[in-house]
């Protein structure tokens, strides 16, 4: 993998696992690469162990939230090359999620809710053992793409 | 005397959305003539109509009264 040229690196054609089926990793030192539907590169990152880094990724709750995604790997030679490659690779691709924080993901707002409906959905959620919080995004997400589809395109925000 | 506490009318709920989610349903909503909250309500009132429904009739008993 020390050799890899990121420009003819192609990503699609390396191995890979949909997010949901990350358990199935292999127990190798990559660089992995976190591909949407579309084959956009999302996220590049490396790991010692591929199979038990994506048992507690760090993002892996704002992934789960994204539709279709795929883990890609290139498997490691020698593990004291994962931090130059993945650099390289990086600076390569420039994937939207890298240099993100964590918290910069998400964006806390307030809604003001009538009590008797959050007491009639927490009754449900209660059940279902959900927070109103996850319950409102997946709403949430799930009316996003909803408008997408019917729009077949996300809706840009004029310019006055 | 003092005067005796009202119940609030809306209570204030914190959220923690991915920003992409967020600005896109705020948009989508402004599309629709709502406000973002005003869509979050629009979304939780359609939602608990479809629940009795969804989950049975074991529920009917345990329902969240109206009160």
């Amino acid at each position: 993998m020390s050799l890899i040229d990121p420009a003819v690196l192609d990503v699609t054609a390396l191995p890979s696992l949909p997010l949901e089926r990350r358990a199935e990793c292999p127990n190798i030192a990559a660089v992995y690469f976190v591909l949407n539907a579309n084959n956009e590169l999302l996220y590049i990152g490396r790991a010692k162990s591929l199979c038990f880094r994506w048992q507690q990724h760090h993002r892996l709750g704002h992934f789960l939230k994204l539709p279709h995604l795929r883990i890609a790997w290139l498997a490691a030679d020698a593990q004291e090359t994962l931090p130059t490659i993945e650099k390289a690779l990086i600076a390569h691709f420039q994937p939207r999620y890298n240099g993100l924080r964590v918290n910069g993901l998400l964006r806390q707002t307030n809604v003001r809710a009538e009590p008797e409906l959050l007491r009639k959905a927490r009754f449900y959620l209660d059940e279902d053992g959900k927070s109103i919080n996850e319950f409102l995004v997946e709403q949430l997400t799930t009316y996003v793409r909803q408008r997408e589809q019917a729009s077949s395109s996300p809706i840009k925000e004029e310019c006055a | 005397m003092a005067r005796p506490k009202t119940a609030a009318p809306y209570q204030p709920v914190t959220l923690r959305f991915p920003k992409d989610i967020l600005e896109q349903c705020r948009l989508h909503a402004l599309h629709e003539d709502r406000s973002l909250n005003e869509q979050v309500m629009h979304i939780v009132k359609a939602w608990l109509k479809e629940q009795p429904a969804m989950r049975g009739n074991h529920h009917e008993s345990h329902r969240p009264s109206s009160t």
